[in-house]
């Protein structure tokens, strides 16, 4: 990990992409330049008793315009202050931060649960600006924690478990489906563990390698402060920093 | 550099009073890409214990109003990996080291403080008495005199270098722990170490942190370390190295005014990774400001009764 950078980024623009969810673009042109799919940054935000940053991946980055485009759900303090900025804001944000997805492959399929779906639309583009196929499949609860306009701009596969949007039903069934018609060369998940230990038993069977990406409470986002430990896996007989080590693993290093 | 901000602990030329805290800058190898650790007058690294400690499952952490509850549990790569991997990294790092000992005995911190010395890379030693989070974690003897007054012995007997106490809020008197402290040949003091709390998820019924209790840092504990450090500084003649909670010069001023030489950034640095070279630059800004010689000159500014001299 290095070229990471402190950065007072302006906002460029807020647009509402389902109920409770933003896409905020910033102009952040050191991170735009260096951050790659699977990476993250951390904001500071100036929320009431919030003292930490928050980690959001980085869902899109231009190094020609220098921006960089975050997409979130409202949950709480820190995302509820970072709604309510406004075009020509600042915000802090440092970064890019951890190991992003391992990008080459040619024909992939790209799993998103809920707001796991924000660092995928950048791993599409990049996969794809390399000449790869990637078709990308999103699942939720129901239609309201989908980034419902983004998912349908850039086209995909929708799977809901109360059937508002899309098939009914979790991501794995159209999942297996596809699997069973074409040979993939990759999957590669980001969501609620759950979704991430289904995924995984499909591509096991499948005989599929799959890439997941982690979420865990963070302090400081760098390794500095043994907060983010993933207890499923060691490394040097340590447990993994999600921060640092990740928050891309290969699925057998994490999940058990 | 500003040669007015230049800070000497027993014999430790610094170039500046600023350090990082045990625990929130891991072994200097983290904000690299943000600042050159070189500029800060010394480099507090984390915890290290003669074997590896995996530490506390986690939830580790959980933010509270205006601070953070943390239960790591001392995890490192024990003394062994330190001294293969870590210390030949620390080489040249182009400012003081100071190492963090913990242990669950008195012959865990002597082994830790002997390896250390023999290595020679570091310039003194932090002697942890007072981490919460793990049932040994030393705080059963930073929690009285007697205890503190015990292990200072022990590694002042065994070690010709610096040693630093680091010393637990979580007591009735802490004036009086530093006290024993100095008395068994300590070199100086450093607090406060986090403040035993707890936080319950409510809509889970229980702890936050998989640990249950935690420890308190950052801006919530200043006036509580604030305090202690004014107390203690009428005590004791050693140095005190204050922190808890500091995120600006101005909070670092505090500290020193109240009576500590120099100072540490733990919770602010994790949550600004320009923390540190933010507080630097103001205190440098402060000193030319108020046209001072030297910052020692506010040292126990407001501290009459400040036993140190200098
Ligand atoms: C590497 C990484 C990348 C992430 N990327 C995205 C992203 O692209 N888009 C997105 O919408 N979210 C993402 N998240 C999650 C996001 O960080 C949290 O939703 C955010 O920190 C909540 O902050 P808040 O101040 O709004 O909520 P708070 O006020 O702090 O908390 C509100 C509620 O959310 C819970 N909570 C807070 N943080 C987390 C967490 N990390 N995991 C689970 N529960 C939590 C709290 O316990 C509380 O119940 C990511 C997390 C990580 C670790
Ligand atoms: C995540 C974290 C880890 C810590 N680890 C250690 C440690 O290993 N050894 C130690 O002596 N103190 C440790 N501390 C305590 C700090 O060094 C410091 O004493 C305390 O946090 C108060 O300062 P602050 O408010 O600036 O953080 C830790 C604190 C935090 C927040
Ligand atoms: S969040 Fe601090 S080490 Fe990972």
């Amino acid at each position: 990990m290095s070229g990471m950078v402190s950065e007072e980024a302006m906002v460029v623009s807020v647009a509402d992409i389902a109920e409770g969810m933003k896409r905020m673009v910033l102009r952040a042109p050191s991170i735009a330049r260096s951050a790659r799919p699977g990476q993250f940054v951390m904001v500071s935000t100036e929320a009431k008793d919030a003292l930490l940053a928050r980690p959001l991946g980085v869902s899109g980055a231009d190094p020609a315009d220098g921006s960089v485009t975050l997409r979130f759900a409202v949950v709480g303090k820190g995302t509820g202050w970072l709604a309510g900025r406004r075009k020509g804001d600042t915000v802090r944000i440092y970064g890019p931060l951890g190991h992003g997805f391992t990008t080459g492959a040619k024909d992939c399929i790209l799993v998103g649960g809920g707001t796991g779906l924000a660092p995928l639309f950048f791993l599409k583009e990049a996969i794809e600006r390399e000449g790869g196929k990637a078709l990308l499949l999103a699942g939720a609860k129901d239609r309201m924690c989908l980034m419902e306009s983004d998912v349908l701009e850039v086209g995909c596969i929708v799977a809901t478990e109360d059937g508002s949007m899309g098939e009914l039903g979790l991501v794995t069934g159209p999942l297996k489906r596809l699997i069973a018609e074409r040979r993939f060369d990759m999957v590669y998940a980001c969501g609620p563990v759950p979704m991430l230990k289904a995924v995984k038993q499909v591509c096991a069977k499948a005989g599929l390698s799959l890439e997941v990406s982690l979420e865990t409470r963070m302090g400081c986002g760098v390794g500095a402060c043994n907060g983010c430990t993933c207890d499923q896996a060691e490394k040097d007989g340590a447990w993994l920093k999600v921060c640092k080590d990740g928050p891309v693993f290969r699925a057998e290093e994490v999940l058990r | 550099m500003n040669d007015a901000l230049k800070t000497e602990l027993f014999g430790l030329e610094m170039k500046n009073p600023v350090m990082s805290a045990s625990g929130t800058f891991g072994f200097a190898d983290c904000y690299r890409d943000f600042f050159d650790p070189a500029m800060m007058g010394a480099i507090v690294v984390k915890a290290l214990t003669p074997l590896p400690r995996a530490g506390n499952p986690p939830p580790r952490t959980c933010e509270t109003p205006s601070g953070m509850l943390n239960a790591i549990g001392l995890e490192n790569p024990g003394l062994r990996e330190y001294m293969a991997r870590i210390a030949p990294a620390l080489k040249g790092i182009g400012t003081k080291l100071i190492i963090n000992v913990a242990g669950s005995t008195i012959e865990d911190y002597v082994e830790v403080a002997e390896a250390v010395e023999q290595d020679g890379g570091a310039d003194a030693l932090e002697i942890n008495i007072s981490c919460p989070n793990v049932k040994e974690g030393g705080l059963a003897f930073g929690s009285s005199a007697k205890g503190a007054a015990k292990v200072t012995e022990a590694v002042r007997r065994a070690v010709g270098m610096p040693i630093i106490m680091k010393l637990t809020p979580n007591v009735t008197d802490i004036a009086e722990v530093a006290k024993a402290c100095e008395d068994e040949g300590a070199d100086a003091i450093s607090m406060i170490n986090t403040l035993l709390g707890m936080s319950i998820d409510v809509k889970a019924r229980k702890p936050y942190l998989a640990n249950e209790t935690g420890g308190l840092s950052g801006p919530a504990v200043r006036p509580v370390a604030v305090r202690m450090v004014w107390q203690t500084a009428q005590k004791v003649s050693i140095p005190i190295i204050g922190m808890g909670g500091i995120s600006s010069a101005e909070d670092a001023l505090e500290f020193m005014m109240a009576g500590a030489s120099a100072v540490a950034v733990g919770t602010a640095q994790l949550a600004d990774p320009m923390a540190i070279p933010r507080i630097i630059e103001g205190l440098s800004r402060y000193v030319k400001d108020e046209g001072l010689a030297s910052i020692r000159e506010i040292v126990g500014a407001a501290c009459p009764g400040r036993k140190v001299a200098g």
